[in-house]
């Protein structure tokens, strides 16, 4: 079998299902089969690697559903049954300590609860604590055998029923069916004190601290509040600690929109007010509730720029704790640390280097992460210029005293994938921008002389490919804008160029992205476009609650301006739209109100948003009227409060003044919008008689997940604008489509390959 | 006259600049399959080795393994998910059939059963010795010691009758059973086919 493998010896077991070994190499456990009477049978083995020695259980079963050794390794637990038949089989618990000959039963297959009945889930996390005092589990109902009946298939209705006062929609239940037949309650076993406690319930989730070692967890409810998930955000919750040992549950504080959740130890829970965009932090054992950042300058900006959607805004959160009682806490561009026993909040990011701290996001990067805590010695801060986009890393020095930050490293790139080797000094990163793939470079963790190790795409040379800059300008409102233009390399004066516009939100911060040339799954790429000679413009997008269209218009036209000003050889009688999804949308809203686009392509748009605002994300099951009311289509207001708003904000509504020839993409399998949104813009366009076209590739999603059909989108799409943008002949799909009659065998490309 | 060297120099650039650019290609969507990625990029516990995938958009990648120190290069053709031993000796990983082996399997309409299954790579980094092991289905390596687990599928055995039945075959010693090698298990297990 191995002729020139030979180091020692070589173990073969025969019949093995399952296997693992532990951390420290020295157990590992397998699981064998045999077909007895043709029933499966398993046997639970122990190996003693250091010793030489197996160890096999006696007990045959039936099935042998979760096996887990604990981190440290001393500790293995499974999860087995006896039982034969398969849908009503209950499960056991065993515990085997590595240096015993045979497992221990912890749990049988009955525990009586408050007051249900409740067994082992053989589909439920299994983990010890770190620590490995205690082993979680979950508990699941009894499984019931199901009455057999005696009808047909079609002597029985199949339906569902939906009802106003159920939580989650039918399609969400329907969604979730999996996870609900699967659900079950996360339960303690104290291994010293051989004590089974049950943490969860029907309505309270249980989320573990300090990797299970805490005597603590933090509990929620969002029972109050579920009911109207599908037209609020955010979404509320109840938050309980509950006690490990005995599972006692203490209100913290209920209708929490933004928790940062417990202290390592349990004795803190942390939450953002967006309305005073302030922290507040709660003293558990004592009751008492106080805020964390009211004394910090208010210039300080703990929200998130949601960019115009009307809710409240969240924070940018924390990356953990220092020490049990110390808070790291993200603001806008800073870093602070929160003393909870001193109450004192102090700056994190400190630099020594003569720069504009103002135009930095510094944020931790951690070069470990298997502890509870932060460890600045072993961590990295990366800062990010938001005028150039340049990152920057920086190391902490005098971390006692006054934790400061020394650069070690500067670059025109966007730096990712930091990964430090576990036992020495040596460090990779790969860094990027328009025109360097992301490679790998090898230095150490002062980020001493980067040597580039990888050449991902040496044939990049051959290609024209994009310069990239910033255009800055002032928007018809007055609003201060960013955006990207991206040109050919080759790019001549004295040359004419067709420009392309595409746009989703906010999208400057993405000047150092690489994007390789590769089938698109809907939108179209500036390294592609640029090279077959256009222009690309990304404008940012700002929006104004409840005016969305307007608020593209303002964003868009004004940026298509100020390129037209920068560069008088860009050709305004060729240019294009592109957008997917939200961007989309904005590009079939856009070309209602403007004919100055020669030829646009809108990939799943929303069309009528009175139809969407009813319809369903049938990717999740959700109702959309929370993206109108409260999110993405920010128009703030329901249909009956502001129906003008709604009529206003649809394209279909303004179909009669369409001038220009639109492709869409819908397909009929989006979970995001639903395709009828496509339909209903290509109707209205057909029945106006303006030339409109709609791909909608078969079983595939809101974007396209299957190469082929990638492949395909990437040629009509560069035919579409080739055509009407470079004067390139029309394909037959263009000129005429493609009858049903010839699906399949007729692709309508011409002469493409 | 310094000027006019410096005059021609430039106008000789910026010939050659635009030569060059005339030369270069467009892109579409015939270059797509040949663009790569770079895929699970690892450097080794002790910091000895970086590995990275280079996969294309279509087609077989390459693994690299990549010694930090000498700047040595090892690379493995269709090599893929690779994990380091913790002392560093050994570098494992998957080799893959083939993407043109799989797709003429599909092709022809092979019952997924019988399809070329993949091969585990045994790498010694100090040795620059490869070890192949075919039929494989998964292998675990242990975060500390010196084990790796296998499992293999081998179509010639069928099951034994006897239930964990387990067989050992010492093997000579040799230069491998280095001094910072104390001993090396390998551990392959034959799996049943289960319904």
């Amino acid at each position: 079998m191995v002729q020139n493998f030979i180091s020692g010896d070589t173990i073969e077991l025969k019949n093995v299902t399952k296997y693992g070994i532990n951390q420290l190499g020295t157990h590992l456990y397998y699981v064998t089969h045999q077909k007895i009477n043709d029933a499966d049978t398993y046997k639970m083995n122990m190996f003693n690697l250091t010793k030489d020695i197996n160890f096999q259980f006696e007990t045959s079963f039936t099935a042998i559903e979760n096996v887990k050794f604990s981190k440290k390794g001393k500790q293995l637990a499974f999860i087995s049954s006896t039982d034969t038949i398969k849908e009503t089989r209950k499960f056991k618990l065993y515990l085997w300590s590595i240096n015993k000959a045979t497992p221990q039963e912890l749990v049988s297959e009955k525990i009586e609860s408050q007051e249900q009945k409740l067994t082992l889930s053989p589909k439920a996390k299994l983990e010890f604590s770190l620590d490995e005092t205690k082993l979680f589990f979950g508990l699941r109902e009894m499984p019931v055998e199901e009455e057999e009946d005696t009808l047909l298939k079609s002597e029985k209705a199949k339906l569902d029923i939906w009802h106003y006062q159920n939580k989650r929609l039918q399609p969400q239940q329907l969604k979730e069916l999996k996870k609900d037949q699967n659900a079950s309650f996360l339960s303690v076993f104290h291994l010293a004190e051989n004590k089974l406690t049950q943490l969860e319930n029907d309505t309270l989730k249980v989320r573990l601290i300090d990797q299970g070692n805490a005597d603590f967890a933090l509990a929620s409810s969002n029972e109050s509040y579920a009911h109207r998930y599908n037209w609020t955000y955010p979404w509320p919750s109840d938050y309980y600690r509950v006690d490990i040992s005995s599972g006692n549950k203490q209100l913290i504080k209920s209708k929490v929109n933004y928790s940062e959740g417990l202290s390592p130890d349990g004795a803190y829970f942390i939450y953002f007010l967006s309305d005073e965009n302030a922290y507040y932090a709660v003293d558990i054992e004592n009751q008492n509730t106080f805020c964390i950042t009211c004394d910090a300058e208010e210039s300080i900006n703990w929200k998130q720029d949601i960019n115009g959607m009307p809710f409240k805004a969240h924070s940018f959160g924390s990356p953990g704790y220092i020490t049990p009682s110390t808070i790291v806490l993200y603001a806008e561009h800073h870093i602070y640390q929160y003393d909870l026993i001193n109450k004192k909040l102090s700056l994190l990011s400190n630099s020594t280097n003569e720069i504009n701290q103002q135009e930095f996001v510094f944020r931790i990067k951690r070069l470990e992460k298997d502890s509870t805590y932060i460890d600045l010695n072993n961590s990295l801060v990366t800062g990010v210029n938001q005028e150039t986009m340049d990152e920057s890393i920086f190391k902490f020095i005098n971390k006692k005293e006054q934790p400061t930050l020394r650069a070690v490293y500067s670059s025109n790139h966007k730096i990712l994938g930091i990964q430090k080797a576990k036992n020495d000094a040596h460090l990779i990163f790969r860094q990027m921008n328009v025109k360097d793939y992301p490679d790998v470079y090898l230095t150490n963790t002062s980020f001493e002389q980067p040597k580039k190790i990888s050449n991902a795409n040496p044939q990049q040379e051959n290609y024209i490919w994009p310069t990239v800059e910033q255009v800055t300008w002032t928007a018809y409102d007055s609003t201060k804008l960013k955006g990207l233009l991206y040109k050919p390399e080759n790019f001549d004066t004295t040359k004419s160029y067709p420009l392309m516009v595409y746009f989703y939100e906010l999208y400057s911060d993405k000047k150092h992205y690489h994007y390789i040339p590769k089938p698109t799954a809907s939108i179209i790429y500036a390294t592609e476009y640029t090279s077959a000679g256009y222009v690309v413009f990304i404008p940012d997008i700002r929006y104004t609650p409840g005016e969305p269209a307007q608020s593209a218009y303002n964003s868009i036209m004004s940026g298509t301006d100020k390129v037209l000003e920068l560069y008088p050889n860009i050709d305004s009688t060729r240019m294009g739209l592109q957008g997917q999804s939200w961007g989309g949308y904005q590009t079939a809203q856009l070309i209602t109100m403007t004919d100055r686009y020669a030829a646009a392509m809108a990939g799943a748009p929303v069309s009528n948003m009175f139809s969407a605002y009813g319809g369903i994300r049938w990717g999740s099951g959700l109702n959309r009227a929370f993206q109108y009311e409260r999110t993405q289509s920010r128009i703030g207001k329901t249909i009956w409060e502001a129906p003008e708003l709604y009529v206003k904000n649809s394209p279909l509504f303004g179909v009669p003044h369409i001038e220009t020839p639109l492709l869409i993409m819908h397909n009929d399998n989006d979970g995001a919008v639903p395709w009828y949104q496509g339909i209903e813009m290509f109707t209205a366009m057909k029945r106006l008689n303006k030339p409109v076209w709609m791909l909608n590739y078969n079983g595939d999603k809101h974007n396209l997940m299957q190469n082929a059909n990638r492949m395909d989108l990437s040629i009509r799409m560069r035919q579409f604008f080739d055509h009407f943008l470079q004067g390139k002949p029309a394909p037959e799909w263009l000129i005429k489509g493609v009858p049903a009659i010839e699906k399949g065998k007729n692709y309508g490309l011409g002469n493409y390959e | 006259m310094l000027k006019i060297l410096i005059l021609i120099l430039s106008s000789l650039i910026l010939t050659f600049k635009s030569q060059l650019f005339a030369q270069k290609e467009i892109i579409n969507h015939t270059v797509y399959n040949d663009w790569k990625s770079l895929k699970n990029v690892k450097i080794s516990p002790q910091g000895n080795f970086t590995t990275y995938l280079t996969q294309p958009h279509r087609g077989d990648g390459v693994l690299m393994l990549f010694n930090n120190e000498s700047h040595k290069k090892h690379l493995f053709e269709r090599g893929k998910d690779a994990y380091f031993s913790q002392k560093e000796d050994v570098f494992v990983f998957t080799i893959t059939p083939g993407f043109d082996t799989l797709r003429s399997l599909e092709l022809n309409k092979v019952e997924k059963k019988k399809w070329v299954k993949d091969t585990l790579g045994i790498f010694w980094t100090a040795k620059d010795s490869l070890i192949k092991e075919p039929h494989l289905l998964n292998f675990k390596i242990a975060k500390n010691g010196n084990h790796l687990l296998y499992l293999v599928d081998r179509p010639d055995e069928k099951p034994t009758q006897k239930n964990g039945d387990f067989s050992r075959k010492k093997r000579k010693k040799t230069r491998l059973k280095a001094k910072e090698t104390p001993w090396w298990y390998k551990i392959s297990f034959q799996v049943t086919q289960l319904n």
